[in-house]
């Protein structure tokens, strides 16, 4: 008898009724809405021998009663399994509300704030139930399935004020969008409203000068995180700790060289010391899981190069391995070692641009440039499989999307052979050198507990003490059929030193991997022989009626999967990241949502930077490795 | 009034400006070309051959760029910060002796602008002040990352500009002189009698303050781009952030002058049978040496962090200065003849070095061990 369904047992001891469901490996449980909090917290603990809950998400039924199912993934590392929760949520005063289970498990903190922001869905309990992604004035809940899609009009410099007064997020478009409770298209797109002229006024208007340093406006961080970023830089900050006004709050952020992107960090500062670290994200949100729902499955996996696009592959991977969870298709041996070699390669990458990027942000621009250059040549590897650099989409439901093309080997070998003497040379001149040293150990540590509690996986998890690789303890695709030699590197130290060093290290085992994987690449397809998901072949479309109409039906409509959930994990290089998805049997995904590494990591960061200099926080962001578009999706 | 001799300053003065500026120009394009080659790049070769018109583009894309002032910014002072930077770094080379005398139509001229008696202590006067141009200007700008930029500035070269000096004043003693051409003078005519031989910790001492002097990397805390975007110039622009820019890069030249001045023997060649008049030459190659230097550091180190600077500064590198002065001159008050036996003052400065080289070595040591341990645990 598995943990799981000893768990379940244990589930419907407690709570009675707990309808399952399966699905190729994935189980869920359907617990009632007032026993969540109980249920994971029970869960949780040693007896309930689950360790993490990965993700929290939603899935909006529309048309039935109870509309709103939040779903909750936890994770077992001691017994190597996975367990679904989901909850059905009930209306509290016309507003769907579920307990939150942040008092059991802070790391649901943010999980719990973008279901709130996408669905509406009011945690009870939440210490700081914000949004997170959508702007903080905005006023619909995007990824309910009645959100209105398309119509949005582009704002340009010369109509920015008229289209803007028509949205929803202004104070106009806020006012309206309140008259007319339900939110329908008209509402949001306001074609028919004329400009408003107050606020082309307001929009048009000088800014008033204050004095602006000297000036005190009784700003505190709370109320910096809720108005915007220009409006912080000119401010000076009067916590309620600091009367005297002895601390500033200043923007890291959006727009900053060191946060990689455009993360904002909204500081506040005694001299260089940190007080307090809130981030700010959703700068980069796109709609990416929105955009997947009217998109067939093929065509969504398109965008999951876009999300994390510093290791496009293994979003790509994540998105397939959920797709083949739910159609439970073999992917052919050839297929399977191709995907470990490229997605290998995929993380050198990845990790290569961390070292360069988290030296270039200590000073050092050298080892940045270098490993740029190491990681253009993965690139040149992309281009010769798929004729992408970046966002090659290679990785298919299915296998690949053609086959490797001839002297892959060759090329995959020659770098096999060059990154490790790369990897020495960064190394080398960085962890030789004192002032490298001094600015990084010690710095920003994270215990074992916190990374445990904040859902933090990945490197960062290891380099904090947490021996857990999923490529080594759930294997997915050749790795459980092969034994790949190889370390999973864990370090104890939990700082800015340990994780640098431990994906530099990572580095080698990769090559490890992929060298083994190389050298035992079997022949065959590609791509599965299961024609309800791969095309016919050419040959076969010109000599055979049915073979091109199911061609045709194939790149028109898709493949349709079978109706339930599904979650798939890779080991991505910054953490788990997973693919929920929810089938209702058509040929797209009725929900799919991104289980992000950095996203779940990005949460934990506050705890290690008090007390910090600007400098150190600097070296911490780094080190964090964040990639935005992963992030904000 | 003497018309010739007012003449002889005003074209003199001509010349150093001239020197400096281009100096300045081709000194950006050689870091690009340099640092370029380090890292596995072209670097500038779109203007002109080998990029040579590079610094040239850049100057006319600087002067027609927009000039934006901050609406909250105290416009003045804002205005006059970079101006007040820039004259300083100018104001340097004026005593700085680049070769012999020569002479020009009948007329016996030396090429430095002027032999003043205070030779050094006017560098240092006039180098100090260059802080103000960097404090006012991240103070005027009313922008937070300019205004943390200011302040560490000021804090890294109060604290550097003490080391400065004292680790200077080694030379001083030992040629009982602040003129700087008598003490180029002093180092004549081989590369032996260099004072850097004689003052080997005072050298040392002298580059790595000098670097934080100039805000050069390890030490570019000032103007840290990851960490406050381009600090206390973050919010200039066009003509105004090039002069802060051209401050910096004069500055390097004038600390690498003084350098080749107090420690290398000036511009005298480095033996005794190459003629004087080749002064110029080696004044310019000592220098440009000292330059790449400044960019072979910058391509290679990370930057410190404040709290570490200000230790480094207070911890290590003063008491390391006063103990080189007080052995100085402990050495040339138990030396048997005034002058004549100088390898006494050598012998004493080997021991200070072989002490600080040890005070170096524990912390790299236990750097090298901690490498090592980490290559065991992989």
């Amino acid at each position: 008898m598995s943990h799981v369904e000893q768990t379940l047992d244990a589930l419907r001891q407690r709570y009675g009724d707990v309808p399952t469901q399966v699905m190729n490996g994935h189980v869920s449980a359907l617990v009632p809405a007032d026993k969540i909090v109980d249920a994971v917290a029970f869960l949780l603990n040693p007896d309930g021998g689950f360790t993490q809950v990965m993700d929290v998400t939603a899935v909006d039924y529309y048309t039935t009663t109870p509309r709103f199912e939040v779903v909750y993934q936890l994770l077992s590392h001691p017994h190597r399994c996975r367990l679904s929760l989901r909850v059905g949520v009930p209306d509290v005063d016309g507003v769907p509300t579920v307990p939150s289970i942040t008092g059991a498990f802070p790391g649901a903190n943010w999980f719990e704030r973008e279901t709130y922001d996408m669905f509406g869905i009011r945690f009870d309990g939440h210490p700081d139930l914000r949004r997170i992604l959508m702007p903080h004035n905005y006023a619909a809940y995007p990824l309910r399935r009645d959100f209105p899609l398309g119509y949005e009009e582009v704002a340009f410099s010369h109509n920015a004020h008229e289209i803007h007064s028509r949205k929803p997020f202004t104070p106009q478009g806020l006012a309206r969008a309140a008259e007319i409770k339900a939110v329908q298209p008209s509402a949001l797109v306001g074609a028919d409203a004329p400009p408003d002229p107050t606020y082309k006024d307001s929009w048009k208007q000088p800014i008033e000068p204050t004095g602006g340093m000297r000036q005190h406006v009784g700003l505190t961080l709370d109320d910096a995180s809720t108005i915007g970023p220009l409006a912080v830089s000119s401010q000076t900050a009067e916590s309620q700790d600091d009367p005297f006004g002895e601390t500033m709050v200043m923007n890291i952020g959006p727009q900053h060289p060191a946060t990689h992107g455009v993360l904002r960090l909204v500081t506040e500062l005694n001299g260089e010391r940190l007080v307090r670290v809130m981030p700010d994200i959703g700068f980069l949100h796109t709609g990416i899981e929105k955009t997947m729902e009217s998109k067939s499955y093929l065509k969504a996996l398109t965008c999951t190069d876009r999300t994390g696009y510093a290791a496009p592959l293994h979003c790509n991977m994540a998105f397939s391995g959920t797709v083949e969870k739910l159609l439970d298709v073999d992917v052919p041996l050839k297929a399977q070692y191709a995907r470990v070699i490229l997605l290998e390669l995929d993380r050198i990458s990845s990790h290569l641009l961390f070292a360069g990027s988290s030296a270039m942000d200590l000073g050092a621009s050298s080892p940045f440039l270098w490993a740029i250059d190491a990681r253009e040549r993965v690139y040149d590897i992309m281009e010769l499989v798929s004729g992408q650099r970046m966002m090659t989409s290679y990785i298919r439901p299915g296998g690949l999307a053609y086959d490797l093309p001839q002297g892959f080997d060759r090329a995959v070998q020659a770098y096999l052979d060059y990154i490790p003497g790369r990897v020495d040379q960064i190394e080398e001149i960085l962890i030789s050198n004192p002032i490298f040293l001094d600015r990084t150990q010690k710095v920003g540590v994270l215990s074992k507990e916190d990374a445990m509690r904040w859902s933090v996986s990945g490197p960062i998890a290891r380099s904090s003490g947490v021996d857990w690789d999923l490529r080594r303890d759930m294997p997915y695709l050749a790795y459980d059929q092969v034994d790949f030699q190889f370390n999973v590197l864990v370090r104890t130290e939990g700082d800015t030193y340990a994780r640098f060093l431990l994906r530099l290290q990572e580095i080698r085992e990769s090559v490890k991997i992929a060298q083994q994987a190389l050298d035992a690449m079997p022949p065959g397809r590609w791509m599965t022989a299961n024609r309800k998901v791969a095309p016919p072949p050419k040959e076969e479309i010109a000599i055979s009626m049915e073979s091109l109409i199911h061609h045709f039906k194939l790149w028109t409509e898709g493949f349709r999967t079978p109706p339930g959930q599904a979650y798939f994990a890779v080991e991505s290089p910054r953490g788990e990241m997973g693919f929920f998805m929810h089938s209702d049997g058509s040929a797209k995904p009725y929900r799919c949502h991104q289980r992000s590494g950095a996203f779940a990591a990005l949460q934990s960061m506050p705890l290690v930077v008090t007390g910090m200099l600007i400098s150190d926080l600097i070296a911490i962001i780094a080190s964090w490795d964040p990639i935005l578009g992963e992030i904000d999706r | 009034m003497r018309w010739d001799l007012l003449a002889e300053w005003i074209i003199k003065a001509i010349i150093i400006l001239v020197l400096l500026l281009t100096g300045f120009a081709y000194q950006t394009w050689l870091e690009r070309k340099v640092v370029s080659k380090m890292q596995y790049r072209i670097g500038p070769n779109r203007a002109g051959p080998f990029g040579l018109l590079l610094p040239l583009a850049d100057g006319i894309k600087l002067i027609f760029k927009e000039e934006l002032i901050p609406a909250m910014a105290d416009k003045v002072i804002f205005v006059a910060a970079p101006v007040v930077s820039m004259i300083v770094a100018l104001l340097v080379f004026a005593v700085i002796p680049i070769g012999p005398s020569i002479i020009v139509f009948g007329r016996e001229v030396t090429l430095q602008l002027a032999d003043i008696n205070v030779g050094l202590m006017y560098v240092l006067a006039v180098s100090s002040l260059g802080i103000y141009g960097i404090v006012l200007g991240g103070w005027a700008s009313n922008n937070k990352y300019a205004l943390l930029g200011g302040l560490r500035s000021s804090a890294q070269l109060i604290s550097y500009e003490l080391v400065l000096g004292l680790a200077l004043m080694g030379s001083v003693m030992l040629t009982g002189t602040l003129s700087l051409n008598q003490i180029v003078n002093a180092q004549a005519y081989d590369f032996w009698n260099w004072l850097v031989f004689l003052q080997p910790l005072g050298f040392l001492l002298y580059v790595i303050a000098a670097i934080a002097e100039v805000n050069r990397a390890p030490f570019d805390l000032p103007e840290a781009e990851q960490e406050l975007t381009a600090g206390y110039h973050t919010e200039y622009s066009g003509m105004k952030f090039a002069l802060f820019f051209m401050a910096e890069y004069i500055n390097m030249i004038n600390v690498s002058a003084i350098a080749v001045t107090m420690f290398l023997g000036g511009w005298r060649p480095p033996f005794g049978f190459i003629p004087e008049w080749t002064g110029p030459i080696w004044f310019f190659l000592k220098v440009l040496a000292f330059i790449l230097v400044f960019i072979w550091l910058r391509a290679t180190l990370p930057r410190l962090r404040y709290d570490q600077l200000m230790n480094f500064g207070w911890r290590t590198m003063l008491p390391l200065a006063i103990a080189n002065v007080v052995v100085t001159a402990i050495a040339m008050a138990l030396r048997p003849t005034p002058g004549a036996n100088t390898w006494f003052v050598v012998a004493v400065g080997s021991v200070i070095l072989i002490i600080a080289a040890l005070l170096f070595y524990r912390s790299w040591s236990s750097a090298s061990m901690r490498r090592r341990a980490a290559r065991q645990a992989s």
